[in-house]
């Protein structure tokens, strides 16, 4: 499998305080890469680099051969931390948005996504429940054939049924030579069906390696492995 | 693209003017009413009466002020929040350039303004259908707009070019308050990561003050003049310099914006 990301030696700072510092990562195509790490590690920032949302001052990220722009845009799908959508706008109206802007968005699928959870295509978007809101959220991002799906903690603040039902939607709806890139610290829940584990500490990669490898190497569990690493 | 943009903000702001077509539909179609039943009926005769009906018209003509002022902030919080607040995750990682974005915005205020004004140029004459009242709104324009020889200003034709000088001038003036806000954001969300949304309204006093230094130069050269050189062609010429500066500055404004935006985004 061919690189679909590289990252070479981006610099990023908030105010004085340097997150990144001469950052370098590769991730091949056709994987699912669990982006590990606690609270204020930097994963969320790195994120926001590769989807545009945030300008790093120094180096260069990649997509597929292209800078971060307009043509990186159209292959990544993004899904943040938290609501993005107009709450005031009809569920089909967001769908249409997605239709309109995104090549690779699959209509007919976001629809059945939706239509699976018995949310009505005219309810207000503001009208739906919190882990309906992530539902439909998570649908519209995995409706589109992106290259990369960046997903920051997306089982993050819900209950383990809805947790399962995430994944699953996850696992079912990438196309399989997309590469996710899926940010948590909720490792015991995702850590079956990961290929790749970064973990990242203070603005740097402590180790980025094949899970399975990895397991049989330490002969202890992803979660474990973390565990231990970032023990306070 | 640029037409998808363009719906994406029709669609976030259908509500709004909807509403404001609302409100001027009604306070046309009440007071149009009104005037029917006042010149059928010599209801009207009594002074007060009349005091009333001249206060009850201007209100209206403040009410659709209102609607126009808060559609205008309506379209700044818009930005704000389709740019830099949760929905800037979407908006900022939709596949087009910063350009294409901020074209798209613009055109949308500048059809959305222009539908206010057109609607406030149908309704304002109906309101004031009293011409008493109307030719009062005249004189009080001619003295807030300068010591203007009102003999120069009896010809229809005099009251109907500055209507549309004026009209025009507020359209751009509008424009430019618009302009100015959405960089003022740009500037406080892009640069600070503390205390940004303060930052953005200190810097929208800055951009104000820095745009107002030429219209407070003309002014001052109109106050200069000798009161009986103060023609009413040379207020109109005054009025028509200050409009191609606004026009100038939207255009200073909106490059900053998506300048700041291209090269600084930064959604913390």
């Amino acid at each position: 499998m061919g690189e679909i990301l590289s990252v070479s030696n981006v610099n990023i700072a908030y105010d004085k305080n340097q997150v990144y510092k001469d950052l370098n990562l590769s991730i091949g195509s056709g994987k699912i890469v669990g982006l590990l790490g606690p609270n204020g590690s930097g994963k969320t920032t790195l994120i926001k680099m590769i989807a545009g949302l945030l300008k790093y001052k120094k180096g260069s990220i990649k997509v597929d051969g292209h800078e971060i722009g307009p043509e990186s845009k159209a292959l990544v799908a993004y899904l943040p931390d938290g609501s993005f959508l107009n709450e005031k706008l009809k569920v089909k109206s967001l769908i249409d948005i997605y239709s309109d802007f995104f090549k690779d968005f699959d209509k007919a699928k976001a629809v059945r996504i939706i239509g699976d959870l018995g949310i009505d295509l005219n309810s207000r978007f503001k009208a739906l429940s919190k882990g309906n809101k992530e539902k439909v959220q998570l649908g519209l991002v995995m409706s589109r054939h992106a290259k990369i799906y960046l997903l920051d903690e997306p089982i993050g603040g819900v209950d383990p049924a809805a947790r399962d039902y995430i994944l699953s939607t996850i696992i079912s709806n990438y196309d399989k030579d997309s590469t996710i890139i899926i940010s948590t610290h909720l490792i015991q829940d995702i850590e079956n069906v990961l290929d790749e584990v970064i973990f990242v500490k203070e603005g740097e990669i402590l180790l980025q390696r094949n899970a399975d490898d990895l397991r049989t190497e330490r002969n202890q569990s992803i979660d474990d492995i973390f565990r231990e690493e970032f023990r306070c | 693209m640029l037409i998808n943009v363009i719906k994406y903000e029709f669609k976030n702001r259908y509500k709004t003017l909807s509403l404001m077509t609302i409100i001027f539909a009604i306070f046309t179609c009440l007071l149009s009413g009104a005037w029917y039943v006042k010149n059928k009926t010599s209801f009207c005769e009594n002074e007060a009466v009349r005091f009333f009906w001249v206060i009850f018209s201007i209100g209206c003509v403040f009410v659709l002020i209102a609607s126009i002022v808060c559609m205008i902030f309506q379209s700044s919080a818009g930005f704000y929040k389709r740019f830099y607040r949760n929905e800037g995750y979407l908006t900022n990682t939709l596949p087009v350039s910063s350009l294409t974005l901020h074209m798209g915005k613009f055109i949308a205020d500048l059809i959305q303004i222009a539908y206010a004004y057109g609607l406030a140029v149908i309704a304002i004459p109906v309101i004031l259908q009293d011409i008493k009242i109307y030719s009062k709104m005249i004189d009080v324009l001619t003295i807030a707009f300068g010591q203007i020889d009102n003999a120069t200003l009896n010809s229809v034709s005099d009251i109907k070019g500055f209507l549309i000088i004026f009209i025009v001038a507020t359209y751009i003036q509008t424009l430019l308050m618009v302009s100015n806000i959405d960089l003022a954001i740009t500037i406080g969300r892009n640069f600070f990561t503390k205390n940004n949304d303060l930052l953005s309204v200190v810097f929208y006093f800055v951009i104000k003050a820095v745009d107002a230094i030429p219209s407070l130069l003309l002014a001052m050269k109109q106050l200069s003049s000798d009161y009986e050189d103060v023609s009413f062609g040379f207020m109109i010429q005054n009025m028509i310099i200050s409009v191609l500066l606004c026009a100038a500055y939207v255009v200073v404004a909106k490059i900053l914006t998506i300048l700041i935006h291209k090269k600084r985004l930064n959604l913390y």
